[in-house]
């Protein structure tokens, strides 16, 4: 199972109403983008905050998470703040300028997404969709997919290990031949484990439609309140300092 | 009487051509444990897949209750809420995100309101000992906390007939007599339990009845430790006596036990039964 699943499934805030976190998380990345760079350096410390404090996120998983987007964040920064021409390479002209502006909305970008990764499983994101709209078809695929995703992850590692264990992985040659035995074996184990599923299903008396009680918390008018207040408190202060 | 369920002459292939039924008859009375014993790869799943009408047979006929089951959807729905279907890897049942939302599947299939369908979860739950287990992802609980989930997603719909492929494939000992302990109190609440199993010492312990399955055929169905004790019909349905029998066999025809002693059930019973036949200088 993916860390970040696992947290998502296991921190404090898991049955926080969705829309409150998803206002929360939305909310601040739309002010970190639209307005000044201040507000985008408060937007990613009261998200850092309220991720790690508040759903007691782990903080080396979060500094994990946060680490492979910061690469790219760097390459971005130094063709920003440099300038290659006749003259050799040298600093741009507002460069440092853009280049900080850069980085603290691309940050609070990050740790928006993040607290909303981290404290949220993907099956409550779809099925928020689906309350918002989405065909329940496709909100039924995406959840059976997600659902398969972790079946079939298991699969393929123990199929890895199986093979690992009998030196397919010994050179690289035998590794390429070894993933591709596996991506071949799971295509029919999955069709198999589908209609097994399809079986099940019918047995309990399926006919077409995934509905099932789902017992989430509601959004309080206050609790949306309350964020709203702070996000816009959060733009205001931006604009003063 | 009639019983609750009667097969007869049931005959089913393979697409391929391979015989997986071929003449089977079955009956099952009500309220009692009914092992269907055989080898690996006899068939025993198909045969519980025909039994809720899953799998449709080329020949022969289901009876629930005297009546003879059809296959249109209306008579479906109705079959499948009389008899529930526990598959053996629990993998294959669990699709929602979490237990009390899996659970809550069939009851919402029955039609029930959402307060019912609830108040079944709820029931379901505590049933199998996973209450506190309600809001846990399906993905992340252990192999035995799967199997109580996929059996509380079949007794929410309260089946008269719950059937169970392999029960206790894969679980630990102690798993294995938690779950005997559930099924047992399901059973007294008055659910008609239908295993299959290859592990011949569960079924001596566990099941009332049982029936030899080889060869696409029941080739002897009976009192447990009647049948189970019948090594030549076992032998045919290249099964081994259990324990418990080999020894209660060896034990009264050496007369360390009455003839007419009833067959321990356990280990326990069986030493209860020895201390109270062995003669006081071994006692003492």
């Amino acid at each position: 199972m993916s860390p970040i699943d696992r947290e998502a499934h296991l921190n404090r805030w898991r049955s926080k109403p969705l829309a409150e976190k998803a206002l929360l998380a939305l909310g601040m990345l739309v002010i970190a983008l639209a307005l000044k760079p201040a507000v985008a350096v408060l937007v990613a410390s009261a998200m850092t905050a309220v991720t790690l404090v508040g759903a007691r996120v782990s903080p080396r998983l979060w500094l994990g998470c946060m680490t492979a987007p910061l690469g790219f964040l760097a390459v971005g920064v130094v063709t920003l703040a440099l300038r290659i021409d006749a003259q050799g390479i040298g600093l741009a002209p507002g460069g440092f300028v853009e280049a900080g502006a850069l980085v603290a909305r691309s940050i609070a970008g990050l740790t928006c997404m993040l607290f909303l990764a981290l404290t949220t499983p993907a099956s409550d994101l779809v099925g928020g969709l689906g309350r918002l709209g989405l065909p329940s078809e496709i909100v039924d695929l995406a959840l059976l997919m997600y659902r398969f995703l972790f079946i079939l992850g298991d699969s393929a590692a123990a199929m890895n290990a199986a093979q690992a264990a009998r030196l397919g992985h010994a050179t690289a040659r035998q590794r390429v031949t070894s993933a591709g035995l596996i991506a071949a074996n799971l295509l029919p184990r999955a069709i198999d484990r589908a209609r097994r599923m399809e079986i099940a299903l019918a047995s309990r008396g399926w006919r077409g439609e995934m509905r099932v009680l789902a017992d989430r918390s509601a959004a309080t008018a206050s609790g949306l309140a309350v964020i709203s207040a702070a996000i816009a408190s959060i733009a205001l202060t931006g604009f003063f300092v | 009487m009639t019983p609750l369920m009667e097969v007869s002459g049931l005959t089913y292939s393979y697409p391929g051509g391979v015989a997986a039924l071929d003449g089977l008859d079955l009956r099952i009375e009500r309220g009692r444990k009914l092992a269907v014993l055989g080898p690996n790869g006899a068939g025993k799943t198909t045969l519980l897949l025909h039994l809720n009408g899953s799998l449709r047979p080329a020949s022969g006929q289901i009876r629930l209750d005297g009546e003879m089951m059809k296959y249109d959807r209306q008579a479906l729905n109705d079959w499948r809420r009389r008899v529930g279907l526990v598959l053996q890897d629990a993998d294959d049942q669990l699709f929602a995100a979490s237990v009390a939302e899996d659970v809550s599947f069939g009851p919402l299939n029955l039609g029930l309101s959402e307060d019912e369908a609830r108040q079944r979860v709820k029931e379901a739950l505590a049933a199998l000992n996973i209450s506190h287990l309600a809001g846990r992802s399906t993905h992340m609980l252990s192999f035995g906390q799967k199997k109580r989930a996929a059996i509380a997603g079949a007794i929410a719909m309260r089946p008269e007939i719950l059937m169970l492929d392999e029960p206790t494939a894969g679980l630990d000992q102690h798993g294995s007599a938690l779950l005997t302990e559930e099924l047992q109190r399901l059973c007294d609440a008055g659910t008609t339990l239908i295993f299959t199993t290859h592990e011949v010492d569960f079924a001596w312990s566990f099941a009332d009845e049982a029936a030899l399955f080889c060869n696409g055929r029941v080739i002897a169905q009976g009192q447990a430790t009647e049948l189970l004790a019948d090594t030549r019909a076992l032998a045919e349905a290249r099964l081994a006596p259990p324990v418990l029998a080999r020894l209660t066999g060896v034990l009264k025809t050496r007369g360390l036990l009455a003839q007419n002693a009833a067959p321990p059930r356990t280990v326990d019973d069986m030493l209860a039964l020895i201390v109270e036949w062995s003669p006081a200088y071994v006692r003492s």
